[in-house]
Order: structure tokens, then C-alpha cells, then sequence
């Protein structure tokens, strides 16, 4: 059984504002599918986070201590 | 009657007039309302102010001052923000009909940092509708004008703020950036817009639109300016979980050093591909690029081309996603229950925002972290600053930008956030400067991208090409 969201979206596929959110979709997941392999099986989203938060924390707090 | 020498001050220059007592803070705001009064309507870019409370807050500051107080670099200035900083009893709406009347219980950080810096909070500025959108067009509270010609887009989402600063009717305003809400107006606007390092800035207490890629900052007419209200704003805040803890950054102290010897990088293609960053841009705006780039290697830089990481073409589809699927879940329960009080283009982002799956979120999360390590190796091992367009294409006016009268400009409103939004996604700090003007007459930024927390390092870039460049505003008489 389909879901009311789905359902919605068949009923008013003709509808302009639902055709274009349809087609932006498309092309914006659609090109993420090449990069996706360099993603390794465990990766977790807040990986960006220590990744930018980390970046040459250990100078600047070097610089910090030493005025 | 109004003290127009008095307005077109930068917020430093007001701020030392004030301590030096050479003015008061109640003939500095009195003067301000004025303007507020007299020119405000015809940008329509106030959404309201705090008169009475402004001039007792005023009264005070100049008792203080006289008594040998200062609260802070700030100390009597007024100011005027985006409406979705929240301040506890006061309404913010978020330019829209859906909060018309939200009252806030809480105050949010970076006005409760300015607060304590002496700042005075006069009011709140017009904005996009829930901050989703970069023209300025706002169906429900009308579209903000830009000072420059009032025929023209401000650009958005930070409208108000863009329009106030560089129309001489606040000091500086803070704004928010998402897809390019603060660089996108700036240059619009001729401003200093910056967008720090994300997790510099705390957010509690402002609406969120996409809590992953939401940013704030300050619009400035001068680079000293938006430095200053940038060090009053950053820091770790215990309220916001998004936030990072760094050193405490000094943005003044270095600014006017130079920059011999800085290597800025221009972005060429998208690794070995043959697709170009650049590629899409305006005769008109690519001139004046050059022209800054110039001005920078007269002062002693070293300008090189920068093939950007291959997958960085994919951070501005990445950043769309995160935006649509986050601020769709924060709007689902207004979405359902009174789509009707949306404008037709916020609705229709919103809507998108729905359709997405929670792998297309999640994968967009999580190339994040990869596509920001190699742009950091790529980039900034090689280059200190990365030298960008902010605005693709010159400022267009109210009318052909209005999807509306001219569905036509639908190819264009997706290139908009091209040059901004995937600095939003990757989180760096970047800062739009004024370039020049192309030939319709209004200005055309630049922008500079720093790695993280550097943004130190922007500030000391843009105010060398400042001083080689000085830029001066419109008088345009809107009365």
C-alpha cells in the first residue's frame, strides 16, 4: 500500500509546482552515484566536523601559549 | 532633520566619535530613526523598529560614558538585524506570514554578544521568507530595493541587512548564509560580507533553515567593520552543539600588514575534467574579476590558476540536498497544515525538500568530510586564499529575476547559488568584497575563501585590495 506522500505525488503529477520538484530531485541525486564509492563502509556524517575542527588546531593553540 | 555626515559614517568611525564623546549615542540614534523614517519605506527594507527603547537605552549609554563606562568597542551604537534574531518578547517573523506574530522566549547568542560589546538594538530588517531564496522577491512582505537603483535586486536572503547598510540606514547588520544569503546581497549590495568557518559563530536563538548549512555573520560598508563585528560575535557557546571551540581569533591587530608574498589561487576546472568553475560567468562580471586580481598582484601576491578537486563539481547538488530534506522537516507541520501562507516559491522549495530520501541526506552528509579533506589538500596545500566570483551574472532587476512575470529566469536562479553554496557545504570561511561595477551600474563582488578558522587571513587579503581600491556608495535620493 502506498504511503499518503507517494499517493500525493501521483495524483498530482501534472500539477507545475510537483513536476518541478520531480525533475530538480532527479538532478540533484543523480550526481553524487560516481563519487559515492570513495565513501568506505563505516563513514558517519560527523566525520566532517572533526575533520574541519581539527584543521591546524594544534598551531593555533600553540600560537595561543606563546602569544 | 537629518545628519547625513552623521549616517554615512562606517561603524568604526561612529564608534570612536562616541568614545571620544564628539557625539552622543542619543543624537546618533535619534539621527538614525530619522533616516530609518525618511528613507526606509522607499527600500522597504525595515520590518520594524524599537524607538522608546532605543532612546533609553541611548540616554543611558551617554550616562555611562560620562561617568567614565564603556561597555565595549560597541558602546552606544545602534544597529538593525535580519528578522530571525530572536530576542526574548520581541517578534521575529522571518519575512514571513507564518510567524507574523512568534514571540520569542529566548534571546540569541550573537545579540547577547553585542549586547555586552555596547551595541544598541533598534530593530529588524526585511528578509526572504524563512531565509530560502537569493533575488530578495518576497511574496508576503514585498520585495526589498537596492540603494544603488531601486529598480534592481537587493539579493537575498539577507535583503534588509543589504539594503540598510549600503543605503546609510545602519551602521553594519547581521545576516545569515546558507546557499550565499550574506556574500550573494553583499555584492548586490557593493558590501563586505562574510560568512565565517562553520561552528565559529553560535546560531542559537536565530531561525534555522538548514542547521547543517546555516551560517552567521555581519554586512559591512568597510572590511575594519565586518572584522569588528565578527571578533565581538564567534566563540565556542555552550547552546548551539554545532559550535567549536577555538583559540580566540585577534581579526584587527594584523589587518593592515600586507599581503607580499600571499599566494592566491584562481579555480580552473573540476580536477582533469573538462568542466570549469568558471565557466558559467558574465563577460561583464569576469572583467571585473580580473580587474581585482590585478589590484592584487600590484600589491605584491601571487596570483596562480587551481584546478579545483574533481568531486567538488557535485558540493552544490550535495548542499541542495541537505537544504531541501533539513528545512522541509522543519516546516513539515506548517506544510501540512497551512500551505496556503507560504509564497509560491517558498512552498515549491519546501516541497522538493520532501522528496528526498534519507540515503540521498545521509550521502550528502557524508561526502562531505571527503570532498572537504581533498579541497583542503588540493587547495590549500598549494595556495593560501581562493579567489572566486560570488555573483555569476550582473545584478538583475526586480522584474526579470520575478520567476513569476518571467519563468524564463528559471535557468538563471539555478546558477545563482553556483560560486557561494559549496562553501557553505564544505564550511569554509569566505568573505565578498567589492569589485567594481559592471555596466548596468551596479557592483559586482569578489570573494575570498580561507581554510578553516583563517578567517584572520581574509580580513588582512580584502582590506590591502581596500586600500588600493576604495569604494565609495551612491547618494541615491529614494524621498
Amino acid at each position: 500500500m502506498k504511503n499518503k506522500w507517494s499517493a500525493f505525488i501521483d495524483q498530482n503529477y501534472d500539477v507545475p509546482e510537483v513536476k518541478f520538484a520531480l525533475k530538480s530531485v532527479k538532478i540533484l541525486t543523480g550526481t553524487k552515484k560516481r563519487f559515492l564509492k570513495h565513501l568506505s563502509f563505516g563513514t558517519e556524517p560527523s566525520e566532517y566536523g572533526k575533520t574541519l575542527s581539527a584543521y591546524n588546531l594544534d598551531i593555533q593553540l600553540e600560537v595561543e601559549k606563546n602569544g | 532633520m537629518v545628519d547625513e555626515a552623521l549616517s554615512s559614517m562606517s561603524l568604526t568611525e561612529i564608534s570612536e566619535a562616541l568614545v571620544k564623546r564628539e557625539v552622543s549615542s542619543q543624537e546618533v540614534v535619534r539621527n538614525s530613526l530619522e533616516e530609518l523614517e525618511k528613507r526606509g519605506p522607499s527600500l522597504n527594507c525595515v520590518a520594524r523598529l524599537f524607538p522608546e527603547q532605543a532612546l533609553a537605552e541611548a540616554e543611558t549609554a551617554d550616562q555611562e560614558l560620562s561617568s567614565g563606562i564603556s561597555q565595549g568597542p560597541l558602546h552606544g551604537v545602534p544597529l538593525l538585524h535580519k528578522d530571525m534574531f530572536y530576542r526574548t518578547g520581541k517578534i521575529s517573523a522571518c519575512g514571513s506570514k507564518i510567524c507574523e506574530d512568534y514571540v520569542p522566549d529566548v534571546t540569541a547568542t550573537v545579540l547577547l554578544k553585542l549586547d555586552q560589546a555596547g551595541a544598541l538594538d533598534i530593530g529588524r530588517l526585511k528578509m526572504v521568507e524563512f531565509a530560502y531564496g537569493l533575488t530578495g522577491h518576497n511574496e508576503i512582505t514585498g520585495d526589498v530595493r537596492n540603494p544603488w537603483n531601486p529598480e534592481y535586486i537587493p539579493g537575498g536572503s539577507s535583503s534588509g541587512p543589504a539594503a540598510a547598510v549600503a543605503g546609510f540606514l545602519s551602521y553594519g547588520s547581521l545576516g545569515s548564509d546558507t546557499g550565499g544569503s550574506i556574500r550573494f546581497p553583499a555584492s548586490c549590495c557593493g558590501l563586505v560580507g562574510m560568512k565565517p568557518t562553520y561552528g565559529r559563530v553560535s546560531r542559537f536563538g536565530a531561525m534555522p533553515l538548514s542547521f547543517s548549512l546555516d551560517h552567521i555573520g555581519p554586512l559591512t560598508r568597510t572590511v575594519a567593520d565586518c572584522a569588528l563585528l565578527t571578533q565581538i560575535i564567534v566563540g565556542k557557546d555552550t547552546n548551539d552543539s554545532t559550535s567549536y571551540y577555538q583559540p580566540k581569533p585577534d581579526f584587527l591587530s594584523r589587518i593592515e600588514s600586507g599581503i607580499q608574498d600571499l599566494k592566491i589561487g584562481v579555480p580552473t576546472t573540476y580536477g582533469n575534467g573538462p568542466l570549469g568553475f568558471l565557466d558559467q560567468l558574465h563577460p561583464e562580471v569576469q572583467r571585473e574579476m580580473e580587474s581585482s586580481l590585478a589590484v592584487f598582484r600590484s600589491l605584491g601576491a601571487k596570483v596562480v590558476e587551481i584546478p579545483l578537486p574533481e568531486n567538488f563539481e557535485i558540493s552544490n547538488n550535495m548542499a541542495n540536498i541537505i537544504a531541501g530534506a533539513e528545512s522541509s522537516s522543519a516546516h513539515a507541520n506548517w506544510l501540512k497544515e497551512q500551505p496556503e501562507d507560504y509564497g509560491s516559491q517558498t512552498r515549491e522549495r519546501l516541497l522538493t525538500g520532501l522528496l528526498f530520501s534519507a540515503v540521498d541526506y545521509l550521502d550528502a552528509l557524508k561526502l562531505r568530510k571527503v570532498i572537504l579533506e581533498d579541497f583542503l589538500k588540493e587547495v590549500f596545500e598549494k595556495v593560501d586564499v581562493l579567489h572566486a566570483p560570488v555573483v555569476p551574472i550582473p545584478v538583475p532587476t526586480l522584474e526579470e529575476s520575478n520567476i513569476k512575470a518571467n519563468p524564463g529566469f528559471i535557468e538563471y536562479l539555478i546558477l545563482l547559488g553556483h560560486f557561494t553554496r559549496p562553501f557553505d557545504y564544505l564550511g569554509l570561511p569566505a568573505l565578498s568584497v567589492p569589485a567594481g561595477l559592471t555596466d548596468n551600474g551596479l557592483p559586482s563582488g569578489f570573494q575570498l575563501v580561507a581554510p578553516p578558522f583563517e578567517e584572520a587571513l581574509l580580513f588582512r587579503t580584502a582590506r590591502a585590495f581596500e586600500k588600493e581600491n576604495p569604494w565609495s556608495y551612491p547618494q541615491v535620493s529614494l524621498d
